[in-house]
């Protein structure tokens, strides 16, 4: 009966996780949408394309990034399509948002282990911008 | 402007219930692994490499598994580890950010690969630098000690 015992343990294991993050993560899903819905991540969008010519990457690439970080990677693929990068530019996104993407939810569910958000989420930013960086520049 | 509320709320629902799918699944298995001899032999053999990044052996699970699948999932052993009191709160922390920086290299990997991206850089580049930083860091608290 060893095997039951290890399956209803961790069954309940699972739901006491799952409680916990699923609190904070459904909200924050339907606030992030609606910051779409609104047009307001657009604005965010067009207003940091200057510093996405540091890591070699074209301004309106800044909507992909934005959309990866705030929302996921399949918001940033769908934002990808339509720009017509080169690979280099792709494995720089990819690099970037593979450091730093989906933030707001994936910080609230680190910090649940007592972790506090603002490292997190400086440490990501910065990787990502130094990772792409160091790509842009190795890649010639 | 229209704004639709249905359609965000449903996908919501979707994700929490992926996520809850996904990882009362993995509980369970973690579960048989977590009390198998397999658990004690990747402990050992993770515990070297790491032992020297100044992280213990239980830290070491947690972040192999989310290096490989995700953050939610990787969180939710390591949430369980940090309630339990397992791990110090330099391994937490360390464990976090290194997972913060590195989690589910392959899936989220294989999405730009699809269109287009070097995927080896990708992966070699986020393990090299979440490692770098591990490093770093363990120095940091070494010297505030």
């Amino acid at each position: 009966m060893l095997i039951l015992e290890h399956i209803s343990k961790g069954f309940n294991n699972g739901i006491k996780i799952s409680k916990k993050i699923v609190i904070f993560t459904f909200p924050f899903y339907i606030a992030v949408d609606l910051l779409k819905q609104l047009e307001i991540l657009d604005k965010i969008g067009s207003f940091f394309s200057p510093v996405m010519k540091l890591i070699g990457l074209p301004g309106e690439a800044s909507i992909a990034i934005i959309s990866g970080m705030t929302l996921n990677l399949y918001a940033a693929i769908a934002a990808i399509g339509p720009l017509d990068l080169n690979a280099k530019q792709i494995t720089i996104m990819g690099l970037f948002l593979g450091i730093a993407h989906n933030l707001i939810i994936e910080t609230v569910i680190l910090t649940r282990t007592g972790i506090k958000a603002l490292p997190v989420l400086s440490v990501r930013f910065l990787m990502a911008f130094f990772a792409a960086f160091i790509v842009n520049v190795l890649w010639i | 402007m229209d704004i639709n509320l249905i359609e965000p709320l449903k996908n919501a629902f979707m994700l929490c219930l992926k996520l809850t799918l996904i990882i009362v699944t993995l509980m369970v298995i973690y579960e048989f692994y977590e009390n198998s001899r397999l658990y004690k032999l990747s402990q050992k053999v993770l515990n070297k490499p790491f032992y020297k990044l100044g992280i213990d052996s239980n830290a070491s699970i947690t972040m192999v598994v989310g290096l490989v699948l995700g953050i939610a999932y990787g969180a939710g052993i390591l949430i369980k580890n940090a309630i339990s009191g397992n791990m110090t709160q330099k391994e937490i922390v360390l464990t976090s950010l290194f997972l913060s920086v590195c989690h589910a290299v392959f899936e989220d990997t294989l999405l730009f690969v699809a269109v287009g991206a070097n995927g080896f850089i990708i992966i070699g580049m986020r393990i090299i630098l979440a490692f770098l930083m591990i490093i770093v860091l363990n120095y940091y608290y070494l010297k505030n000690r």
